[in-house]
């Protein structure tokens, strides 16, 4: 790693320049960081020799507190590489060392497909009743707060940060102004209590967590037996007595479960038990019981989601968390795709490969410009969110469809030319009905009024 | 995700692995039950060849749907699917390449006769041999022996996979020739598609032959994943009910296995195929359907879960759910007992059986195999009145 010290005219200096025009300062260092002293102090780090190989820097370390100063100073004092995040991380001197000594590859062991369950789950949640659930693409997985989650407990960030990234999550969608979501965060929350539980091998709740002793007791018995126990049917189905004698159907043919599973949920909506959560959690685990840790029946679910909204989220993480290495074959290889990016190897040294990190986003949405105009995005009505170093949230942001002019402008002549095809086409057709003397269609008396009035 | 086609090593079992590279230059033989993967050796075999350098190679089957089937697995392969022929395109293809006219009978038996007939001719003629480079031949027991003489003459080296027990087609024996024109045969034991319960059918539907291995012995199904179910045979008053309870479990099945083929096979056209045809095109499960028109074929699409044809089309092929419909047009067949065989192990998972008129004795009993045993008869019961539809 190579280091060097810098005030903020120096800085936007090699912004603007896109080197450092000086050796001066510049050292060599394994991963230790400098003090900082004041407030017009900052580290730049990159990843190999900035003078051999001019690079903008990959980190730009400054105190917590200076940072929104120092963004809103280099917009005015470096316009071209407006936003700065988009080319170079920004964090303290405490984030910057996590992510320094953070070296090996993000991983999430044991608990990788319950997290990946739990993406598409919350994916499928969000579009659910719009589409068909099995066309939900990739990208739109990378847009989750899950997503955002499993990434940074796959890089090892400790709860304080998750908190934060949760945090960055939500404020983010409300800047870009986002569309409301149809479930608040409380059921994202148990079921994401649930993995951390699990993880931690506690099965006793503290007061005040967001999920029930029974699930998480439930869940823990899926995620190693793969199935409930006979004690926990018994409690679970406590509201749904008719369905009591009836787990033995979970072994059967899969239609049966497929039965067993209509029949709990319209059950639980005849016995008006749809406002408790456990009832939610067993009709989803009977879904996830069809064929167990595949996502291949998220389609069995969607008719009952309006009365359930949160069906999917627990469909996710039970199918998850049954999965015996058997999630990555589902969903036409969406799941693998998603695995890519959740443990795609990014070493903080690297520059960023979002659009704007959360911290600037913030910052310009302050100011009284409008800063959509300012933004080059990959996809237009997209817009890729660095919520910490590394970790990235994609957000669909309407305000942002005419931000990438140049994709529309290539667009046109493209449509153009599409419009020329298709006039010559149909050209040849009326050609080819001559030709066999088949007899054009005419137009009704009706359209040759309407065609009439038109034209006047 | 339907698992009908493997990709990677780890699907094929001990005694498939080696069949895939064997030595080049030489034929073989595969013979094995329904399920032990003949069709995806075949299909394999191939790519290994085309993927060595050995391009001048033709996969035959004898039914249309079986290539479209094999079609729509061959589409992951390196080998290019227009490779794969019906035996009427082969000797077709083969007749006009050296300037044969070709004026095709009606008659199917007919037209079958007439091209191994022009093709032996033309053999004769141009003393053609060798003309390609591998031929492999699906379900091989459907080809009649003076075909297998003529393909293998026609090639130099062929790959044949083949089972006796489920020939339905009208002809002599192949089994001896097969045996002639190949180097070395392989026996596979082994299968892994077909449930127990299914297997309890079929194996009882064998039990006339005393040289025949039970399937359920050597069975590698995962029935604790997917159990297997065998219902018992529905009676219906008349065909159109029968299509009524099938459109039911279909709408079910359609949601339990959304990525699978379901089938719903049919003895005969006229009395079977067309009635049940009619129904579910006429239901909501259309769009999902694909049904069997006037010709043997039927084409497997992505977005067409459900299959209608007759026993004959759906040899080879395989569906997740199989339900076999107006039962008792069985006794109509040619060799119906092999029929049956055939129409039960195209059922991997689950299989239903609909009748109106009355079952053959050999099926029916077949059919109770995979029903608990049930305790003699009361004396009270046995006089008077009605204990069972």
């Amino acid at each position: 790693m190579w280091s060097k010290k810098v005030n903020r005219k120096e800085l936007a200096e090699v912004l603007n320049s896109g080197r450092i025009t000086s050796a001066d300062g510049l050292y060599q260092s394994e991963s230790g960081l400098s003090a900082l002293g004041g407030w017009d102090e900052i580290e730049l780090l990159w990843k190999d020799n900035p003078v051999s190989d001019s690079r903008f820097p990959s980190v730009i370390v400054v105190d917590r507190t200076e940072q929104r100063d120092l963004l809103a100073w280099l917009n005015t004092y470096s316009p071209s590489t407006r936003p700065v995040t988009a080319y170079s991380h920004i964090a303290d001197r405490q984030t910057a060392s996590v992510f320094l000594e953070g070296t090996s590859a993000p991983r999430l062991g044991r608990f990788e497909d319950a997290c990946l369950g739990l993406i598409v789950g919350e994916t499928a949640t969000y579009v659910g009743g719009k589409k068909d659930l099995r066309s939900v693409t990739h990208t739109a997985c990378l847009s989750t707060l899950s997503f955002a989650i499993a990434r940074s407990a796959a890089l090892g960030l400790d709860a304080k940060m998750i908190s934060e990234i949760e945090d960055r999550w939500s404020r983010s969608r409300v800047l870009i102004g986002a569309s409301p979501l149809p479930v608040t965060s409380e059921p994202l929350q148990a079921a994401w209590s649930v993995i951390r539980h699990l993880a931690k091998g506690e099965f006793k709740l503290p007061l005040g967590e967001p999920v029930s002793s029974l699930v998480l007791e439930a869940c823990a018995q899926v995620w190693s037996h793969g199935e409930i126990s006979d004690s926990e049917w018994q409690s679970l189905t406590k509201d749904l007595p008719e369905l009591a004698p009836l787990q033995d159907e979970l072994k059967g043919p899969r239609e049966g479960r497929l039965s067993l599973f209509e029949r709990a949920v319209s059950g639980a909506r005849r016995s008006q038990v749809d406002k408790n959560r456990n009832a939610e959690f067993l009709c989803a685990y009977l879904a996830s019981s069809i064929s167990p840790g595949t996502l291949d029946h998220l389609h069995v679910l969607q008719p009952y989601l309006y009365t359930f909204p949160n069906l999917l989220i627990w469909y996710g993480l039970c199918a998850g968390l049954s999965s015996r290495d058997t999630l990555g074959t589902t969903l036409n290889g969406l799941v693998r795709r998603v695995k890519r990016e959740l443990v795609r190897e990014e070493h903080f040294l690297q520059n960023p490969s979002c659009d704007i990190a959360f911290i600037e986003l913030e910052m310009m949405s302050g100011s009284a410009r409008d800063w959509t105009t300012e933004l080059r995005v990959a996809t237009p009505g997209h817009l890729i969110v660095e919520l910490l170093p590394c970790i990235n949230s994609h957000y669909r942001a309407p305000r942002l469809e005419g931000a990438n002019e140049l994709a529309s402008g290539e667009l046109a002549p493209a449509l153009n030319e599409l419009s020329a095809l298709l006039d010559r086409a149909h050209d040849s057709i009326s050609k080819v009905r001559r030709a066999a003397g088949i007899v054009t269609p005419r137009p009704s008396e009706f359209q040759k009024e309407k065609k009439r009035k038109a034209g006047r | 995700m339907s698992k009908t086609w493997w990709l990677k090593p780890g699907d094929l079992n001990e005694e498939q692995g080696p069949i895939i590279n064997l030595p080049i230059g030489k034929s073989y033989l595969v013979t094995g039950p329904p399920g032990s993967g003949k069709t995806n050796l075949v299909l394999l075999r191939s790519n290994y060849l085309y993927l060595s350098g050995i391009q001048n190679i033709e996969i035959v089957v004898f039914t249309r749907t079986l290539q479209e089937f094999i079609a729509s697995g061959g589409n992951q392969y390196d080998f290019p699917v227009q490779k794969i022929k019906t035996s009427k395109r082969f000797y077709i293809d083969l007749l006009r390449r050296y300037g044969v006219p070709v004026e095709l009978p009606n008659d199917f038996n007919e037209m079958r006769t007439y091209l191994i007939d022009e093709t032996t001719k033309l053999v004769k003629k141009k003393n053609l041999a060798d003309v390609f480079k591998a031929v492999l031949l699906d379900e091989g027991h459907s080809f009649l022996p003076a075909e297998i003489d003529l393909i293998s003459r026609l090639s130099e080296t062929v790959f044949i996979a083949s089972d006796a027990r489920q020939k339905i087609y009208d002809g002599a024996d192949s089994s001896e020739n097969m045996r002639a024109a190949v180097d070395q045969e392989y026996k596979l034991q082994f299968h892994h598609r077909i449930g127990r319960q299914i297997c309890k059918v079929a194996d009882a539907l064998m039990n006339d032959s005393p040289d025949y291995h039970p399937m359920r012995d050597d069975s590698q199904y995962d029935e604790v994943a997917m159990p297997s179910r065998v219902e018992l045979p529905q009676r219906f008053p008349s065909i159109a009910e029968q299509a009524a309870k099938i459109v039911d479990s279909l709408k079910s099945q359609l949601k339990t296995y959304p990525d699978e083929f379901l089938g719903v096979l049919c003895p005969t056209r006229k009395e079977v195929l067309y009635p049940i045809r009619e129904a579910i095109l006429a239901s909501d499960l259309a769009d999902a359907s694909v049904c069997q028109g006037d010709s043997d074929a039927v084409e497997f699409l992505p977005g067409k879960k459900i299959v209608v044809c007759t026993i004959h089309a759906s040899q080879g092929v395989e569906f997740r759910t199989v339900h076999i419909a107006g039962a008792e047009y069985l006794k109509k067949l040619h060799q119906d007992r092999n029929a049956a065989f055939t129409g039960v192990t195209r059922a991997k998972t689950n299989l239903s059986v609909c009748h109106t008129g009355t079952l053959p004795g050999y099926f029916e009993q077949a059919l109770q195999a995979a029903q608990p045993p049930k305790p003699p008869a009361k004396l009270p019961d046995v006089f008077g009145g009605k204990k069972r539809t």
